[in-house]
C-alpha cells in the first residue's frame, strides 16, 4: 500500500515537473520571438529585399507550427511530447535569431554603403548634369544666334539690292 | 576656371533635385500598417446550412485568413472563446478583450504581405444538462475535446467569440495592436444555439 503511495506520489511530482517545464518553456519560445521580432524591426529604417527575409526566417515559421503543435499535445495531456516540440522549436529559434542578426548587419553595412555612395555621387552627377546642361545651351544658343544673324545678313541683302 | 552665377544657380537646383530623389530611394516611406483577419466558413456559411442552431456532432468548419502589412515578420495569436448571453465583448475604446473562456489558440508567423492559413472544424460533441442549462463539451479539430464551464438556458444564445491578440516586446501577449500609439483591434462573435437533437 505505502509503495503504491508513494509510487503516486513520485507520478505526481513528475507530471507536475513537466508541467512547470511545459511553461518555462512555452515562455521561452514566447521571449525569444519577441526577441526575433524587435531585433528585424530595425530593419524598417532600411531598404531590404522581402524575399530573403522570408528565407532567413524561415525557421520561425517553422517554430511557431512546433509550439502549436505543442499546445495540442499539452491539451491532450502528453506533456513530455510537448517538452520535445518545445526544445526543438527552441533550437530553431536561436538558429533564426543568430542568422537574423547576420541579415540585419548585412541590410546595415549594405544601407550605410548605399548612403555614403549617394552623399558623394549625388553633387558629382549634379556638376555632370549642369556643365553638360551649360554646354548644350551654349551650342543651341549659338545656333540660334547664328540663325538670326543669318536671318538678319539675308534680310539686309535683300534690302539693299 | 571661372563660374558663372547661371551655372552656379542651375548646380544647386539639380543637386537639390538629386538629393530629393536619392533620400525618397534610400528610406521607406511611412505607410499605414495593419492586420487583417477574415472568417470563411464552408460554402460561405458560418454555420451549416445558414442555421445558427446546430445539433450534437454537426461539424462547422471554419477557415481563418491572416495577412500583416506590417513590414517586419510578426508573431499573432488567434483567440478562440466561448460565452454565453453575459459575457463581455471586448471594448473597443478601453481595449479590453472578452472574458469569454478560452477553447482554443494559436500563434501565427507573419511576413509582410503573406496571407496565412489555418482552418478549425469544431463540433458539440456532447451536451450536459444541468437544470435546463446546456454545458458544452467540445471537440476541436478532431483532436482536442474540451469541456467549457460557460453554461446557456436551453443551449440559447452561446456565441464564439474570435479574438487577435498580438506578442509585444517583453514576449507577453496584447489583445490588439498599438501603432503611432493607437490602439487597433479585431474581434469578431459567432452566436448560436444548441439543441439536444442528434445528427
Amino acid at each position: 500500500m505505502q509503495i503504491f503511495l508513494k509510487a503516486a506520489i513520485l507520478l505526481i511530482l513528475l507530471s507536475a515537473q513537466y508541467n512547470s517545464d511545459y511553461y518555462t518553456l512555452l515562455q521561452n519560445t514566447q521571449d525569444k520571438l519577441a526577441m526575433l521580432t524587435s531585433m528585424l524591426e530595425q530593419l524598417k529604417a532600411y531598404k531590404f529585399d522581402y524575399n530573403e527575409l522570408q528565407a532567413v526566417t524561415a525557421n520561425a515559421s517553422i517554430a511557431v507550427s512546433l509550439i502549436n503543435e505543442a499546445q495540442i499535445m499539452h491539451e491532450k495531456g502528453n506533456d513530455s511530447a510537448a517538452i520535445n516540440l518545445l526544445l526543438t522549436a527552441n533550437q530553431l529559434l536561436d538558429e533564426t535569431i543568430k542568422s537574423a542578426n547576420d541579415y540585419l548587419a548585412k541590410v546595415q553595412a549594405y544601407n550605410n554603403l548605399l548612403r555614403i555612395s549617394f552623399i558623394f555621387a549625388t553633387p558629382i552627377a549634379a556638376f555632370i548634369t549642369s556643365y553638360f546642361s551649360t554646354v548644350v545651351y551654349n551650342y543651341l544658343n549659338k545656333r540660334r544666334i547664328k540663325i538670326i544673324i543669318s536671318s538678319y545678313v539675308r534680310l539686309k541683302k535683300d534690302e539693299d539690292k | 576656371m571661372k563660374i558663372s552665377k547661371k551655372f552656379l544657380t542651375l548646380f544647386l537646383i539639380i543637386l537639390v533635385i538629386y538629393y530629393i530623389v536619392a533620400y525618397v530611394f534610400l528610406t521607406n516611406i511611412p505607410s499605414q500598417e495593419f492586420y487583417e483577419l477574415a472568417i470563411q466558413g464552408k460554402n460561405n456559411e458560418i454555420f451549416p446550412n445558414n442555421n445558427s442552431t446546430i445539433t450534437i456532432g454537426e461539424k462547422v468548419q471554419w477557415e481563418f485568413i491572416i495577412v500583416s502589412t506590417f513590414r517586419t515578420p510578426r508573431i499573432v495569436e488567434i483567440v478562440m472563446k466561448l460565452g454565453n448571453n453575459n459575457t463581455m465583448l471586448p471594448n473597443d475604446v478601453n481595449g479590453t478583450p472578452s472574458n469569454g473562456t478560452e477553447i482554443f489558440s494559436w500563434l501565427v508567423y507573419l511576413t509582410y504581405g503573406v496571407k496565412k492559413d489555418y482552418s478549425i472544424e469544431w463540433a458539440v460533441s456532447s451536451v450536459e444538462n444541468r437544470s435546463d442549462y446546456y454545458y458544452l463539451i467540445l471537440n476541436i479539430n478532431n483532436t482536442i475535446i474540451k469541456r467549457v464551464d460557460v453554461g446557456a438556458y436551453k443551449g440559447e444564445k452561446f456565441r464564439i467569440i474570435i479574438e487577435l491578440w498580438t506578442l509585444e516586446e517583453n514576449g507577453d501577449f496584447r489583445f490588439g495592436w498599438v501603432y503611432q500609439n493607437q490602439l487597433y483591434m479585431i474581434w469578431y462573435q459567432y452566436p448560436f444555439n444548441v439543441t439536444l437533437a442528434k445528427k
